[in-house]
């Protein structure tokens, strides 16, 4: 219940810092910072060290099962913090994240390519192809950062000088690694920020080229992988992950009625085994996760916070400004997120994305704006 | 009654008696039907007592003949075990474990991937899944020497740990096992790796600590089944692990050969090969109903145990379910008037489905037209080494001083559930036990609980801080 409330605290500290309720101050947010940054270099290091040695694994879940949670909206807050005290900080971090985005992109390309730069035991397959996911646990998660990417390479190639052609390039192969990674979740989300773009590009003729090319890319990955498409068909004929996340899905209004403070591990160590309740980490959708995980209020104030920022990623495109990308790109996470959860490193980018968004003025004519680049 | 209807008779009464009953009864039939109606229902009631009293002095011949060679088995395996608590053996075990198949490793290596997929299996323990299976790829080889030192009323075992398992490997212990009983005790004694490895196994005179009350036939020095390993290693009376209400005897051969179709060694697992070695898979995993299973394969659902009268009624066999276990006496010698085992080979076999279509059919699951392909999964090689008299005599309290903390696994050691309490000189029931695993899984429970929260505690720090903060900013924003 502590663990519910307080989840529900900090959302509703981000839906007043976003609606402009609350004004951060210096003194305390650089204090708050610094506590984050340290939260995140732990989370960080032990994520990396996890993946080098096998062995620390199981003690690395269990931290994970414990801050997963709050890994992303401790993002989102940072983002926030850094705008408002410090934003050299916040270039830092930016450049950072960018980094890590960019090794990401890249191994889940090198494995597409038949390659791992590392040991992993579990490989994603279907109909006999290998689904690339590099550095990350899943090709789900790939999904999510090359969506993440494909929403930097749009706000570059938005850029008028050379940053306009990295920026292309960058849209090219985060849609290829869409297209490669074959989940749907990602697909779906690509789908959506595109559909939402050409609603956007009938009156930005500069848009036609990025979203063209992710179209064309898109387009050329699937004549040279048909396969692709065939799991999207078997969504609909009897595909297991579907039917399980129905499943859990059946059961969440019990479950969070029984458990309106979430679903404690005593009741998942008893309730579970008999099947009676959806179980946190079943359901494979971010959203009902943070319900399961953390009750009802949660649940609901996530969900205002994410029609907020739809809400501002709408209005950041109909504005003139280049940021309409990263709105474009929040659009194709959130959407996403109904089928997928991040895990504890790709929250970071994605909570940072969010808080991002999240602390962009819109107005035209505004003197100052908070943007990564 | 004409000649015409008499025969009619006959013929409806044979027919209703169908093929079971011999050319000998139908004599009887038929001059007692000769006589009218009423002769008809003395026939009928001659031919019932007849049938009846054949019947049963058929079924009590065979049940005597059966309990006779029963006695007779029960005293000559009593006696081998007897003799055998009197002497000193020492056995070198080598175990085999042959690698799975490509083919096999590879589907294993699907199924986890799709339950991961499924969200069945969390990511960490499908790596652990995995790993494992890639090891099962692997054949496998592991050597140990044992000495089993009988006391007149138990055996000290001692020696490396029979185990695949790298990390016990360099492991010595002793145990007490007492004759159809549990092991009650198990000291780790600590030797160097090359003490280990030696040929001879260490000279253990330090009273036991009990670390452990291990249930049935477990115990670390008995390689494979260890159930088997006993009867065949200690020489001890198999008919101390078969309920006798489910065993039978018969004669082949000159051989005896004893059926059961339970044992007291992992009652479970007999319940599951009823559906898993059938050649029909059952997915569930529930019990498929007994009266389903074809009469043939019923009769296969059992062990046998195969006594030579010829080598002084020692076992010479085994046979387990459907024939995954085999356990052959190859080599004997002879040490006074007793015959003891001098190479024995005990394999196990895994039975693969393959392919067969998949049809539910009252909510279990059936592989029609399946490929069952057997293969070898293991093979244990005992040699034995040496055989003397015993010639130090050791008391049992002498053995087992109180004051020591226990592990008590006889709730289950398939299931973990393991007790731990202070061994005062006596064992606790299985009643008192069962209690003691409530309180102490209560306890626990409680401690773990009580850990997560303490470790969720110390993160809740961050957001309270967070909280703490927005509400001071929200009261200096109101105000201004």
């Amino acid at each position: 219940m502590i663990e519910s409330l307080l989840m529900s605290g900090v959302l509703l500290v981000s839906i007043l810092l976003h609606t402009g309720k609350i004004v951060p101050v210096t003194t305390e947010s650089r204090f708050l910072l610094f506590v984050l940054a340290l939260f995140f270099a732990c989370v960080s290091v032990m994520y990396f060290l996890a993946r080098v040695d096998h062995s620390v694994l199981p003690f690395f879940s269990q931290l994970a099962e414990v801050s997963y949670g709050w890994v992303w909206i401790a993002a989102f807050l940072s983002v926030w913090l850094g705008k408002c005290c410090c934003k050299i900080w916040l270039k830092v971090a930016s450049g950072a994240v960018g980094v890590l985005l960019l090794i990401l992109l890249a191994g889940i390309l090198v494995h597409a390519a038949g390659y791992l730069p590392y040991r992993w035991g579990l490989s994603y397959t279907f109909a006999g192809y290998s689904r690339p996911h590099g550095l990350l646990m899943s090709p789900l998660e790939a999904g999510i950062v090359a969506l993440i990417t494909w929403a930097w390479g749009m706000f570059w190639m938005a850029q008028p000088d050379t940053r306009r052609w990295v920026g292309t390039l960058l849209v090219g192969l985060s849609s290829a690694a869409v297209y490669l990674t074959l989940s749907r979740s990602a697909w779906l989300g690509l789908g959506a920020a595109v559909g939402v773009g050409i609603l956007f590009a009938l009156h930005r003729r500069l848009l036609w080229l990025p979203l063209g090319v992710t179209v064309g890319v898109f387009v050329l990955c699937s004549l040279a992988l048909p396969v692709g498409w065939s799991r999207s068909v078997y969504a609909a004929q009897g595909d297991p992950s579907v039917a399980s996340r129905l499943t859990a899905w059946r059961k969440v209004p019990t479950t969070l009625a029984q458990y309106p403070f979430g679903v404690s591990d005593e009741a998942q160590s008893v309730a579970i085994k008999r099947q009676e309740v959806a179980q946190p980490g079943s359901a494979l959708n971010f959203y009902i996760e943070i319900g399961l995980a953390y009750g009802v209020l949660p649940f609901l104030l996530t969900g205002i916070l994410v029609f907020l920022l739809l809400l501002r990623a709408w209005q950041l495109g109909s504005s003139n400004l280049p940021e309409f990308a990263w709105g474009l790109g929040t659009i194709a996470t959130v959407v996403a997120l109904f089928f997928t959860y991040p895990s504890v490193l790709v929250s970071i980018p994605l909570g940072g994305l969010w808080g991002m968004v999240s602390a962009m003025e819109v107005k035209p004519d505004a003197t100052t704006r908070v943007h990564t680049d | 009654m004409g000649t015409a209807t008499r025969e009619k008779t006959f013929q409806l009464q044979r027919k209703a008696l169908g093929n079971c009953v011999s050319p000998m009864l139908f004599c009887c039939v038929e001059s007692t039907s000769c006589s009218g109606a009423c002769g008809v229902l003395k026939m009928r009631a001659t031919f019932l007592v007849v049938a009846f009293i054949t019947l049963s002095l058929h079924g009590f011949t065979q049940a005597s003949e059966s309990s006779e060679a029963l006695r007779l088995l029960q005293e000559q395996l009593a006696r081998q075990e007897h003799e055998r608590l009197q002497v000193t053996t020492r056995w070198r075990i080598r175990i085999e474990v042959f690698a799975r198949s490509e083919d096999t490793v590879r589907s294993a290596e699907r199924s986890v991937q799709e339950r991961l997929q499924r969200g069945e299996l969390k990511r960490e323990d499908a790596e652990r899944l995995l790993q494992s299976i890639r090891e099962s790829a692997k054949d496998r080889v592991s050597e140990s020497i044992v000495k089993v030192e009988g006391q007149g009323d138990f055996w000290i075992t001692s020696g490396k740990v029979c185990s695949l398992d790298e990390g016990g490997s360099s492991l010595a212990t002793k145990e007490v096992l007492l004759p159809g009983s549990y092991v009650i005790a198990a000291s780790p004694i600590s030797i160097s790796l090359e003490a280990s490895q030696v040929q001879a196994a260490p000279e253990l005179v330090e009273p036991l600590s009990v670390r452990s009350v291990r249930p049935e036939a477990s115990g670390s020095h008995m390689p494979g089944n260890p159930l088997l390993s006993r009867i065949f290693l200690l020489g001890e009376n198999p008919l101390r692990w078969l309920p006798l209400e489910f065993v039978s005897v018969r004669k082949e051969d000159g051989i005896y050969v004893i059926d059961s179709r339970y044992w007291y060694y992992k009652f479970t697992r007999v319940k599951e090969q009823w559906t898993a070695s059938s050649g029909i898979l059952n997915s569930s995993e529930s019990k498929l109903p007994k009266s389903k299973l074809p009469e043939s394969l019923s009769a296969r659902l059992k062990v046998s145990f195969f006594i030579d009268p010829t080598k002084g009624f020692a076992v010479s066999r085994f046979e387990g379910i459907q024939g995954e276990e085999v356990v052959e006496v190859r080599r004997w010698r002879r040490f006074g008037t007793l015959l003891l085992p001098e190479q024995i080979v005990m394999q196990q076999f895994a039975t693969d489905v393959k392919g067969g279509e998949r049809v539910v059919q009252n909510g279990i699951t059936y592989l029609v037209g399946a490929q069952v392909v057997r293969r070898p999964v293991s093979k244990i090689t005992i040699d034995l080494l040496s055989v003397e008299k015993t010639t130090r005599r050791v008391a049992l309290k002498d053995l087992l001083p109180p004051d020591r903390t226990v592990a008590d696994y006889r709730l289950g050691l398939d299931t973990g559930q393991v007790v731990f309490y202070r061994y005062e000189g006596v064992f606790p029931s299985l009643q008192q036990l069962s209690v003691m695993h409530q309180q102490q899984e209560q306890r626990r429970r409680e401690a773990s609980g009580t850990n997560v929260r303490q470790t969720a505690r110390w993160l809740w720090v961050l957001p309270a801080l967070l909280i703490l903060t927005g509400l001071l900013w929200y009261i200096r924003s109101r105000r201004l």
